[in-house]
Formats: C-alpha cells, structure tokens, sequence
C-alpha cells in the first residue's frame, strides 16, 4: 500500500514530505506542511475512513477499463484460448481477490469468458463436469451468491 | 422479425468491420449467443462451442484447433472437401476459413440463396452477409475454401 496511499495523502493534503508509520499497534501519518513548515499528526482513523473508498474507486475504474481494453480488441475472437491471453485479461488476473465481486457483477450483466479469470484468482471450479458456456457463467454466479458478493447480484 | 441486438454489439462491429453498412450487405441473424462459435456456425450446429477448451466440445484427438488445416480437418470429417472459389454453386455448400497473422480466425458457410452465414465472436451474434470481402478488416484472408453436396436437412 505505501506508494500508492503516499501519493495519495500528499495529494490530499497538499504536502510535499509525509511520513506514515505503521507499526502492529500503533498507525501515525504526518506531514510538513509546506507553507509553515510545521509538523501536524493526522487522525489515522479519519484518513483511513476516506482511504478505502476512494481506492475503492481507483480499483472499479483500473478494471472497467481494462474489461473495455480486453472486449473491444478481442470481441471477434471465436478461440478462448485466444481471448484470455490478451494482456487486459492478465492484469485482470493480476488484480487478484478483489476484482471477484467485479468480475461477477460483469459476469452476470454482460457474460462474457470470465470463468478462466476466476478460476485463477479464487482456484475453484464450481461448474459441473460437461457443463456448457451458459451453465459455468451462472454456477459462477451461484457460487458468489453462495459466498455473499453484493456486487454479483 | 425483430432481433434484438444490444447496444455494445451494434457499437463495437462497425469499429472492427467499416465496411458494414446493415441492410445493404449484412443483416443480424441472430441475437447473441455464447453457446457456439463461427467453426460451430458454419457447421450448422448452434449448441457445441467448437473449440479444445473447458465448456466446449472437441472430440478430434491430435487435430489442432487453432489452425486452418486443423478446422478444414474437422470439415472434410462432416463430409466437406476442398475447393477452388467462393462463387455460388447450386446444389453445394461451401465454407470459408479465414487466417490472420495469428492463425485461424474465422469460418463462415454460404447458404442455398448464396449469403454467406456469420457467428461474430465466441459471445456475438449470427450475421448474414453478401460477400466474404466485407469481412477481411476484422479477420485477414480467406486461406482455404470447401464444399460438399448440400444435404437435405440444410436446404
């Protein structure tokens, strides 16, 4: 996390030198302000608060973007095998856990070859044996209902 | 009949295909299916995904399912053999495979009114189309044409 919180504290705050201390039972931020060159401690909690959310967005935003990258330069492909080597589709692989609820969302408003992704993040398999395309995509959308992803519904 | 076809794919064909124009020399067949693909297509079958692969169906041991010669393979075991041209014939039907730098990129069949049949895609919708020239934007050139006498069940 520490680059990309760094960078986004100092944006934040409108500071140039941060420091963020993160020990196992105590958490600090603090920052130089420039124009007064003073320390200032900074509620961790509070900063944390707004963290996740915006990271949140950061992550949804990487992955609709990549989705789009990945469908409109390979669309037209009839090979999977194909489709799913295409570098979006890797990085999608790459984000790990937490493009699943993602990944399901996609899956279950727009089907397309997600299982290979998510079988790679998670390493499970919930289609049965023999099953068709339409019969993986909907026990993969079971199988998040089953595990209460909010975003697969 | 209406065919519903959603905005992403009406949006996204003529990106890859500019010179589709719909009514003049394509029209949508069908909506979009994820349950076959152009090699199923041009074989007649929409319930087998074609292809070597989980949730699909490949049954050819040791034929290569990424190849021209691997797909024309799968052909001439449904009874088509190779042939010269594209041009209609009456009482055939023929299939066209398409490659690109990548390898195998397409098959389409030609029907009895000699429109050419498309499924666009793994996930797309069946198209029916006057030429195989408005499709080399998308996927390269024609490397091998085939044809069998056409059967009674596909007239």
């Amino acid at each position: 996390m520490a680059m990309e919180m760094m960078e986004y504290v100092a944006d934040r705050f409108s500071c140039t030198s941060l420091w963020i201390e993160e020990t196992d039972d105590a958490r600090s931020v603090e920052r130089e302000l420039d124009e007064w060159k003073v320390k200032e401690t900074i509620d961790w909690y509070e900063l944390k608060a707004e963290l996740p959310k915006s990271k949140e967005i950061d992550i949804a935003t990487q992955f609709s973007d990549l989705v789009r990258e990945w469908k409109e330069e390979t669309w037209s492909f009839s090979s999977v095998k194909r489709r799913v080597i295409h570098s979006a589709y890797l990085k999608i692989i790459g984000m790990g856990p937490v493009a699943i609820p993602l990944l399901l969302k996609e899956l279950r408003s727009q089907p397309d070859h997600w299982f290979h992704a998510l079988e790679a993040i998670t390493r499970q398999d919930p289609a049965p044996a023999g099953a068709n395309m339409k019969e993986i995509a909907q026990a993969w959308i079971d199988w998040g209902e089953k595990r209460g992803y909010r975003h697969s519904r | 009949v209406v065919i519903d076809i959603p905005d992403e794919w009406r949006q996204r064909i003529p990106k890859l295909f500019p010179q589709f124009v719909e009514g003049a020399n394509f029209e949508f067949a069908s909506p979009v299916d994820p349950n076959y693909n152009c090699l199923s297509w041009a074989l007649s079958y929409n319930d087998k995904y074609l292809e070597d692969y989980k949730g699909a169906y490949w049954p050819w041991k040791g034929v290569p399912d990424d190849t021209v010669d691997g797909w024309a393979t799968v052909c001439e075991l449904h009874g088509f053999f190779v042939c010269d041209g594209e041009h209609f014939e009456p009482g055939f039907e023929k299939i066209a495979i398409f490659e690109d730098a990548e390898g195998v990129s397409h098959a389409c069949r030609q029907d009895k009114n000699s429109l050419w049949k498309s499924k666009l895609g793994g996930w797309g919708p069946d198209i029916d189309h006057a030429d195989l020239k408005i499709l080399e934007d998308g996927y390269g050139t024609v490397g091998r044409i085939l044809k069998r006498p056409r059967p009674d069940w596909n007239l």
